[in-house]
């Protein structure tokens, strides 16, 4: 099915907002999803429901010492009671913010139920934040505990403690290196009032020897979830920060158990059914599926054993339920591709052929052939296929048997949808942000359109102002920002939250989005362009890694290009091409014409071609604040970090000289040299 | 400083070692090698104490890998000399009797399975310290059992330890030098040694795995109090971790003290730079 007949009802026309805002058209969920609101749930008790309704089912796998342990409900619950018993002996009160930084680990999410088993809240961090920016959030917070994965999250946490007075106590898990800090800290670390350094297993022993020497009882902690506010916050976590400073978005337990409710009302899934964690527990997404999703439908979360062994991982778990960034998919899709580049003859054919096939599959799955079922001879040949070509393919990337995959955090592009689909994979994108838990829309079965990003979640509006900003007001919409009350105030207006998103409400009822409402550029004839369409067109080549389109108040489009490393470097080793690392690989004359190819196929599925491009002789990066901790460019500062490099491309030079300050995971800087070729693309030949 | 106090210091650089070699964790007493008209090692005498961290260092040629080769019994001292293994004579003793007793080693040519991956060379150096009975190798229960679980957990304690986790599968040809000299310090690991002897560990790596091997050495030797010694070309390195170096010239001792001393001996300079 393509087009839902009652989708018009569901759109009202002409709302007039109740103070100043102005919405023009409100979308809400098929009718057919009702998903009751429930207010009266705290998350630590739907714990609690699982131990006492099936406590023997698996809820975690981590990965240790080579082999997968598991925890059931029982044990989860077992371990959050010791370590909340034990971080309430540290001071730690209702509605004290918990700080926490690191990997994907059990432990991480056994912190965040004990504070909120306790009446606090969560506030998790990207792993590979800087000292400065872990400083600025722990000030925002002001929390008096911080649980740090390891030795090279305690140090950064030390670095910036003086400027931090409500910091006492730094709990660590992974004990490598951390012998050094038994007698007190290293000379380095010359700190006025230093913290408390425990372990995690430290707490976790004085929370049981509270409770193996009855100085607590076994209803204690059930007594305090039970007194949980369920409208209270139960996580902050950080905005993705691509116009400054992350603000923290206060999400209650109310916020994230609706959410889960409707989720699983759309898309059901067994209980045990295995989930792998992977995405950085501070993005929302991944809180929303650990702390909600896999809460309410009962599912086991997969901790990897290392960020270097997730990929391994996550092919030995092959889940049911894949969440993933756009840059993962496009990752995949880039690393499929130049593997078949260099495979043998037989098998490039056998994939090329199955790929045919897929796409015209795909083309019913989510194309211009929505409308219409593929043909029994098309799903037969899909079908023979999937054995020969696109099994062994999912196999290589653990999609094996994936049932529910989805994708979020910005936009997939639709080469890339369809890819997938043409594979038999049934992605879905997910459109959200942090302040409405991550989700407010989502493709539905059989209604997936590749330029959409689905319909809204049941008990959920998305509204639209007359300058095209979309607007989403529900049981998912956060309170506001944790100790910013005057973003709060811009953000939040008559119950609708701005999200800054330039979009449209289709007739099917479905939400597009185009781009940031800021990120829209505007040629100086007046054609307006999304810049990240373009963008996303360019990086379905298996040899960009990232792309900037500019062209905001100049004559044409210009791009600045990364090249994806591993895939232009074993390209140029088949060319017998002699580079001398990165730097150099980017300006070889041969990789130089590989891009102006790239360019040239994007241009061709253009209205406003790209004319001038260069490939920078750097990656983008976040340490230098170039990209979101998750992978977004920060357009302003990447614009005005190359204003230099941008004046010459619309300044007609040739080449262009640049020094770039570069900064190290541990705040270390230093200056770069680099010279790029700029290339200028034949536009009549392409566009004609 | 003086005269009278340079040679004062130059000469306490020069008496025999600070530990009776019979009373150290790992020494030798007159060791001599000889290989027809050449002289590799020359009448060497050393103690190394429980916990500490030695360098051997000198010129190529000065017998460095001979004497730990006489150390841990790939060479037989000539008649007359004597190695000594926690206090014992163990001179007589081949290496895998020495290594049962505590005394582990890496090798500057790598002596990994290439074929094989990291796993099975890791494991495959545990069995040789497992040595199960004929009775418990064909009755697979029980005690039999229970010693693979733990020789299983001790191998995967070492992965993690040395990071490991993404190579466990890889094939040692098909690893980087860095990460193949990593290997070999595990297979010398799972004989959890109380003395490990170091051949240029670091040779050709990096500076990153440089960085990362020293971090391993560092936290192994400060952490679990393992006794390392060390042939080292690197003097910053051999300054900036060792707590003793031993210079060898000609298969003699030169020199032996505490880094910082022994690099600001002239002797000790003249030996590496040539100049008088």
């Amino acid at each position: 099915m393509a087009t839902d007949e009652a989708a018009t009802d569901r759109i009202d026309s002409a709302t007039e907002g109740e103070g100043t805002l102005r919405v023009d058209r409100v979308l809400t969920a098929p009718e057919e999803e009702s998903v009751p609101i429930v207010s009266d749930k705290a998350l630590p008790e739907i714990l609690l429901d699982h131990v006492g309704e099936h406590g023997d089912d698996v809820a975690l796998r981590w990965k240790r010492y080579g082999v997968w342990q598991e925890y059931t409900w029982e044990e989860y619950y077992d371990e959050v009671e010791r370590f909340a018993l034990g971080l309430e002996t540290l001071g730690f009160r209702e509605g004290d913010v918990l700080f926490t930084i690191g990997y994907n680990r059990p432990h991480q999410l056994w912190a965040w139920l004990a504070a909120q088993s306790l009446g606090g809240m969560a506030a998790p961090n990207y792993e590979d934040m800087l000292p400065e920016d872990i400083r600025d959030q722990l000030q925002l917070l002001e929390p008096n505990v911080v649980y740090a994965e390891d030795q090279e999250m305690v140090d950064k946490i030390l670095l910036v403690a003086d400027e931090v007075p409500s910091l006492e106590t730094v709990v660590y898990r992974d004990e490598k290196g951390m012998f050094r800090y038994e007698d007190g800290l290293p000379p380095r670390f010359d700190l006025d009032d230093p913290p408390e350094i425990r372990s995690y297993d430290e707490i976790r022993a004085t929370g049981t020897e509270r409770r193996e020497s009855g100085e607590v009882g076994g209803d204690y902690l059930p007594g305090r979830v039970e007194a949980i506010d369920p409208q209270s916050p139960a996580m902050l976590p950080p905005t993705s920060g691509t116009t400054g400073m992350p603000k923290r978005v206060q999400l209650s337990h109310f916020n994230f158990v609706n959410l889960a409710n409707a989720a699983i009302e759309i898309d059901p899934l067994p209980k045990e059914s295995d989930y792998f964690s992977y995405l950085p527990m501070a993005w929302v997404g991944e809180q929303m599926i650990l702390i909600a999703a896999a809460f309410v439908g009962g599912w086991t979360a997969n901790f990897p054993e290392q960020p270097e062994t997730e990929m391994e991982d996550l092919r030995e778990i092959g889940p049911e339920i894949i969440f993933s960034s756009p840059r993962t998919y496009e990752a995949w899709v880039a690393d499929i591709k130049a593997k078949i580049e260099n495979t043998s003859f037989l098998k490039r054919v056998v994939y090329e052929q199955s790929m045919k096939v897929g796409r015209r599959l795909a083309a019913h799955v989510s194309g211009d052939e929505r409308d219409s079922d593929p043909p029994a001879w098309l799903r037969f040949v899909h079908w023979l296929f999937y054995w020969v070509s696109y099994r062994p393919i999912l196999d290589k990337i653990g999609l094996k048997r994936a049932k529910n995959v989805y994708t979020g955090g910005g936009p997939l592009g639709e080469e890339h949808f369809s890819y997938y689909h043409a594979l038999g994979v049934p992605l879905k994108q997910i459109w959200g942000q942090s302040e409405v838990c991550g989700f407010v829309t989502m493709h539905r079965d059989g209604d997936i359109q590749a330029d959409t990003v689905g319909e809204v979640f049941p008990n959920v509006e998305v509204g639209i102002t007359p300058e095209g900003e979309l607007l989403v007001r529900g049981p998912v919409v956060t309170s506001g920002y944790y100790n910013m009350p005057e973003k709060t105030e811009s953000a939040i207006e008559d119950g609708w939250l701005h999200t800054d998103d330039f979009g449209a409400l289709t007739d099917e009822g479905h939400v597009k989005i185009f781009d940031r409402m800021d990120d829209v550029l505007e040629l100086n004839d007046g054609t307006a362009v999304a810049p990240i369409s373009v963008e996303t067109k360019l990086k379905f080549n298996p040899y960009v890694k990232d792309a900037l389109v500019v062209g905001d108040g100049r004559d044409y489009l210009a791009a600045v290009l990364n090249i994806r490393f591993d895939n232009v470097a074993e390209w140029a080793d088949q060319r017998d091409i002699q580079y001398a690392g990165y730097r150099d690989l980017t300006q070889k004359e041969p990789v130089l014409e590989l891009m102006r190819e790239v360019v040239a196929e994007t241009n061709a599925d253009l209205d406003d071609p790209i004319r001038r491009f260069v490939v920078l002789f750097k990656e983008f990066d976040a340490d230098d604040g170039e990209l979101t901790r998750t992978g977004k460019i920060r357009r302003e500062v990447v614009v005005d970090r190359y204003d230099e490099l941008l004046a010459g491309l619309y300044g007609g030079a040739d080449e262009i000289e640049m020094d770039v300050t570069i900064t190290y995971q541990d705040g270390r800087e230093s200056v770069e040299h680099g010279r790029m070729r700029v290339l200028e693309m034949d536009v009549d030949e392409v566009t004609d | 400083m003086a005269a009278g106090t340079e040679e004062e210091a130059a000469a306490r650089l020069r008496t025999g070692p600070r530990v009776p070699p019979e009373e150290a964790i790992l020494g030798c007493r007159d060791v001599t090698k000889t290989f027809g008209a050449v002289t590799a090692v020359d009448d060497v005498t050393m103690g190394v104490e429980a916990g500490e961290w030695v360098a051997i260092v000198g010129p190529n040629g000065a017998g460095k890998t001979s004497l730990l080769n006489a150390l841990n019994g790939f060479y037989e001292p000539d008649p007359g000399g004597q190695v000594f293994l926690k206090g014992e004579d163990v001179t007589g003793l081949p290496e895998h009797e020495r290594a049962r007793r505590g005394l582990g080693r890496t090798f500057q040519g790598l002596e990994l399975f290439e074929s094989e991956d990291v796993l099975e060379n890791i494991k495959t150096t545990r069995a040789v310290h497992e040595r199960p009975s004929l009775l418990e190798a064909m009755l697979y229960f029980g005690p039999g059992r229970r010693k693979e679980a733990e020789s299983t957990r001790r191998v995967e304690e070492i992965i993690d330890y040395l990071e490991l986790w993404e190579h466990r599968h890889s094939r040692i040809a098909s690893l980087p030098l860095g990460i193949r000299r990593r290997v070999d310090l595990a297979r010398s690991l799972a004989l959890e040694p109380d003395v490990l002897l170091l051949d240029e560990a670091m040779s050709g790596l990096t500076f990153d795995e440089k960085y990362d091997m020293v971090r391993f050495l560092t936290d192994l030797h400060e952490q679990e109090s393992l006794t390392l010694v060390m042939i080292e070309h690197d003097l910053e390195v051999v300054t900036e971790v060792s707590d003793r170096m031993i210079v060898l010239q000609e298969g003699g001792v030169i020199a032996r003290g505490p880094p910082d001393a022994v690099t600001a001996d002239p002797e000790v300079a003249r030996v590496y730079t040539g100049v008088e």
